[in-house]
């Protein structure tokens, strides 16, 4: 039998790798891991174990609950009209498109087709952020309504992962039945759970969270549901309350990445085949552009509808179109289910992946909307004339975001 | 004697690192003697790219600018010795050589001061240097200190 502390000391010898070469080349610890992983599952003979099954989907399930947590409430308020179409849009338009492709042309069966078009339809929250923060439109209008219709597209996602596989049985009935009067009661009784149980060293507010994930994780996984879709609500439902409590989402998050995310991330990167890779690179790139191509048709009009520029709706589809957590998740999820089979999911993971770069880097080369000072310190530019209004009443910067097209870059060669 | 009007805006990329630090006392230098206005500018070139959790980001740009804040308070300090300071003082994020082009056409100076080699170290020797970049495609004169 083997040796746990010596499987364990694999993993987190892989997990420390990855953390460092994150540190070093500015790339995130998750797509580290997931590489390391990869590595670690072709050519180190790297496989889970029960126990590492259970922290990789806590890890995942603590994940999402901070993705939700993570959400600006009163910006997603004040956006709320124009988030929730693009938002719906941008789950909607890839999810049915990326599924009719899987099924149509790559010839998947039904569930698995259903997988992809889940995985697919995602938006990295957090590749956005980390975009948006280069240029400072994370603090400008466009930059927080993008933000908050990323999290209405990844509503969707795990909406739909918790939904379409599930057993409508009577644990669908009891996982419902506790799920929504705890999702309207949390809000209330959290901030008292940390008010009067919280600051201590054995950090009875963390277990308590905990617990409430753990609870309705069983539910939800009794009714063949994903424990990450109640996470995910919760972390929304709440995420009020931690605007508050910063210190306290850090230490989850401290918790998160030190001792759970990392088997997650490997575990994701594990199956991912190369051989498969480069069997199925032709497929690979064209789930990639019906994933790019769905988000277009469905966001582009909207973000237009709602009075945003060209160059702005240009780049806020592309960023759109970024996937990682959310769509390896459901990848996962359906690996772990049988609903894909491993060449399967490593064209999606692949995918995914390529989703969280090949956008990205498009929209930071070409339609990002120029920076420029404005007094003291370096402002971001406002959205362009016709229609600004129609994003924020406190705007007051003129500017215009023709960008400097055609000027050599410092980046090239 | 210098020629007063000769540059009448400096700009000092500054990261911290030993050879901006040398770069800033020439800029100083320079400035001083020509009277000229400066500008201060660090890049946190290392926040999270493709990050899976929104919270690695803004935890790590945190972490970054309470130590680029760190370093500019050095830097005016520094400056304060000689008996100036600062005209404007920014940190952006992102490409460094990026950066520093497009904020020098911005505030329209006429000289930039930095060091030969920065932070990037390994990446800097494999992928061309920041300051290849900067005195390549810079608007105005790139002054580099050894």
């Amino acid at each position: 039998m083997e040796n746990t502390w010596a499987v364990a000391s694999l993993w987190m010898a892989l997990a420390l790798a990855a953390s460092l070469i994150s540190v070093r080349i500015g790339l995130s610890v998750a797509l580290a891991e997931i590489l390391m992983g990869v590595i670690g599952g072709n050519f180190l003979n790297l496989q889970t174990a029960p126990w590492i099954d259970f922290l990789a989907s806590f890890g995942a399930i603590l994940l999402t609950f901070l993705a939700g947590a993570e959400i600006d409430p009163v910006s997603f308020r004040r956006h709320l009209k124009a988030s929730l179409a693009i938002g719906t849009m941008s789950f909607l338009l890839p999810f049915i498109g990326a599924g009719l492709f899987a099924y149509f042309v790559a010839g998947w069966g039904l569930q698995a087709a259903q997988i992809a078009g889940i995985a697919l339809s995602t938006t990295s929250v957090a590749v956005v952020y980390a975009v948006m923060v280069e240029t400072r439109l994370n603090e400008t209008d466009l930059g927080k309504l993008i933000l908050a219709a990323c999290f209405i597209t990844d509503l969707g996602t795990v909406l739909a992962l918790g939904i379409l596989f599930a057993d409508f049985d009577i644990w669908m009935l009891i996982f419902v039945g506790v799920t929504i009067p705890t999702l309207w009661l949390l809000p209330k009784v959290a901030p008292w759970v940390i008010r009067n149980w919280g600051r201590r060293v054995s950090e009875p507010e963390v277990k308590f969270f905990f617990l409430i994930l753990f609870v309705l994780g069983w539910l939800a996984t009794s009714a063949k549901s994903e424990a990450v879709l109640p996470a995910y609500l919760i972390g929304l439902v709440t995420a009020g309350v931690f605007v508050h409590e910063r210190a306290l989402l850090h230490r989850m998050r401290t918790v998160a990445f030190a001792a759970l995310t990392p088997f997650y991330f490997l575990k994701a990167g594990l199956f991912v085949s190369l051989p498969a890779i480069a069997a199925g690179i032709g497929l690979i790139a064209a789930f990639l552009a019906v994933k790019v191509g769905a988000k277009f048709i469905g966001v582009w009009p909207v973000s237009r509808a709602f009075r945003l520029g060209v160059r702005e709706s240009n780049y806020t589809t592309l960023l759109m179109s970024t996937g990682l957590t959310f769509g390896s998740i459901s990848a996962l999820f359906g690996l772990s289910n049988g609903y894909i089979d491993q060449s399967q999911y490593t064209i999606l993971v692949t995918v995914v992946i390529g989703s969280a770069v090949v956008p990205t880097l498009i929209a930071q080369a070409w339609f990002r909307p120029k920076v420029t000072t404005v007094g003291e310190g370096v402002v971001p530019l406002k959205p362009v004339a016709a229609g600004q209004e129609a994003l924020s009443q406190d705007s007051a910067d003129p500017s215009s975001v023709a960008g400097p097209a055609g000027q050599p870059s410092p980046e090239e060669g | 004697m210098a020629e007063p009007d000769l540059f009448k805006f400096v700009l000092i990329p500054f990261d911290g690192s030993v050879s901006s630090r040398r770069a800033l006392d020439v800029g100083l230098g320079i400035a001083q003697a020509f009277g000229a206005e400066v500008a201060l500018l660090t890049v946190e070139e290392y926040i999270p790219r493709f990050a899976g959790d929104i919270g690695e980001v803004k935890e790590e740009k945190e972490r970054q600018n309470e130590y680029f804040a760190g370093i500019q308070r050095e830097a005016r300090e520094v400056a304060k010795l000689r008996g100036l300071d600062f005209d404007r003082a920014d940190i952006l994020v992102g490409h460094v050589a990026q950066n520093i082009v497009a904020y020098a056409k911005e505030i329209q100076c006429d000289l930039i001061v930095m060091g030969h080699s920065g932070r990037s170290g390994v990446w800097a020797s494999f992928l061309g240097s920041t300051v290849e970049k900067v005195s390549r495609y810079a608007h105005c004169t790139v002054v580099i200190v050894r």
